[in-house]
């Protein structure tokens, strides 16, 4: 029976496969007649290239198809469910480590169990999920997603960050998959059925669940407190966690987050100097007047305090050149080194460019 | 990048992974409760399967649960 039903899949396969083989010929046929074969070379190309570079691309489009066919029967409805879950995790894990490395640093694979004996299912020792049908897709989104970060989110570290925070991040993180997926259905399911119970179980957790969010929103989320945290793990090796060091992980979150939600015009010490955590924002914006010798003097302050990383964030074009220009002129003078940076965007009203540098003062 | 293998058994499934595993009476009479908060299972609430102590267990869907459970495997792991 099983013999015959794998017969027909292969069959299917093969029919699949071929007439994608003649849609792309005919395609192609099309593109050489009304352009030269150069150009529809070129487009060829340009196009299998795309598909080698992003595997997680070719994953998606295999799901879209196995869910077309998955009227066939459940292997082609598992084979959808587990390329949509690992194509959407995967790309993501792969985006944010371009962010800052090592804040997911595995992605998953799906496997599927159907038969096991008691003996065998002891012996693995290894927790089976249960998964939906794919027409429950977002369900299975909104559980893989947030199982995935309450595991693979900065895992050298979770184990010493204060539970709400690390909770909350994961959430935060979690939510943020399902908005770039444009899954609005995930995302109720993600509220009502895991932030909403862990919000009433978990004191705190929803409010850094809305601090963290702001965090994020400003790029502060994953290259500050997530850079801090893994560095944080680093230090600590296979030391357990104890109740100072997790104190000092939610007192750390909590200057950040003091400061990343200021009102214009109040002044917020950013500094933090733990036992193990000490570092300083600095939050660069055009003044007018002499604009580079404040953000000298402040990191000249920084450093003679003890302070041994300084996160410099600016956003708008002004404000990103004068940044760079601060870095470079302390860099000249020897007295920090730039370990790490990246542009990208917040939303201000409009999306607008930002940058996040990484300073350590030159001797470390 | 290294991927980590996340174990699921397709809900159309379920019947045939408890049955191999001796679970299935019980399962359809109503008589497994989640090994954490003592809920009675069903297919609507089914979280996940894991062994402890030489036994199979299973939790809700609940995602307390669900925590409990990966933070025990991962003491006893």
């Amino acid at each position: 029976m099983n013999l015959k039903r794998g017969k027909i899949l292969w069959i299917v396969y093969i029919t699949v496969v071929a007439v994608i083989i003649v849609v792309i010929y005919f395609l192609w046929q099309h593109i050489w007649l009304i352009t030269t074969g150069w150009v529809s070379t070129t487009v060829l190309m340009t196009i299998i290239l795309y598909f080698i570079m992003n595997p997680d691309a070719v994953e998606k489009w295999a799901s879209i198809i196995f869910r077309f066919l998955s009227f066939l029967g459940p292997s082609f409805d598992k084979r959808a469910i587990a390329s949509y879950l690992q194509s959407t995790i995967n790309s993501f894990s792969k985006r944010i480590n371009s962010e800052v490395q090592g804040i997911l640093p595995y992605g998953i694979k799906i496997k599927w169990v159907t038969e096991t004996t008691k003996e065998a299912f002891i012996k693995n020792g290894e927790v089976i999920v249960l998964l939906r049908r794919s027409n429950n897709e977002a369900r299975n989104l909104a559980t893989a997603t947030f199982t995935y970060m309450s595991n693979a989110l900065i895992p050298e570290a979770r184990p010493f960050v204060y539970q709400p925070v690390m909770v909350s991040a994961d959430l935060v993180m979690a939510r943020r998959i399902l908005l770039e997926e444009h899954r609005p259905d995930a995302l109720v399911i993600l509220k009502k059925e895991f932030l909403e119970p862990i919000a009433s179980q978990i004191l705190g957790v929803s409010k850094y669940y809305d601090s963290l969010e702001k965090l994020d929103s400003q790029g502060m989320l994953t290259r500050l407190i997530f850079t801090e945290f893994n560095e944080l793990a680093g230090l600590l090796g296979l030391r357990p966690p104890t109740d100072t060091i997790i104190k000092e992980t939610k007192d750390f979150a909590d200057v950040m987050i003091r400061l990343a939600e200021k009102k214009p015009g109040v002044d917020i010490n950013p500094d933090y100097s733990g036992n193990y955590i000490k570092t300083s924002v600095m939050l660069i914006a055009r003044t007018g007047i002499d604009e580079k010798t404040p953000y000298l003097a402040w990191v000249i302050r920084c450093l003679n305090k003890g302070i041994e990383k300084i996160h410099v964030f600016a956003r708008g074009k002004d404000n990103i050149a004068l940044a760079i220009s601060v870095v470079d002129k302390l860099e000249r003078k020897a007295m920090i080194k730039k370990t790490a940076e990246s542009l990208f965007e917040v939303l201000y009203g409009k999306k607008v460019p930002a940058i996040w540098m990484l300073l350590r003062p030159k001797e470390h | 990048m290294e991927k980590r293998i996340f174990k699921a058994v397709y809900e159309a499934d379920l019947k045939i992974l408890l049955e191999g595993l001796g679970l299935l009476k019980e399962f359809e009479e109503g008589k497994i409760r989640c090994s954490i908060c003592g809920t009675t299972i069903t297919i609507e609430n089914f979280g996940a399967l894991y062994p402890s102590d030489r036994e199979i267990r299973i939790c809700c869907s609940n995602f307390n649960c669900y925590m409990k459970v990966r933070s025990n495997e991962l003491k006893e792991g």
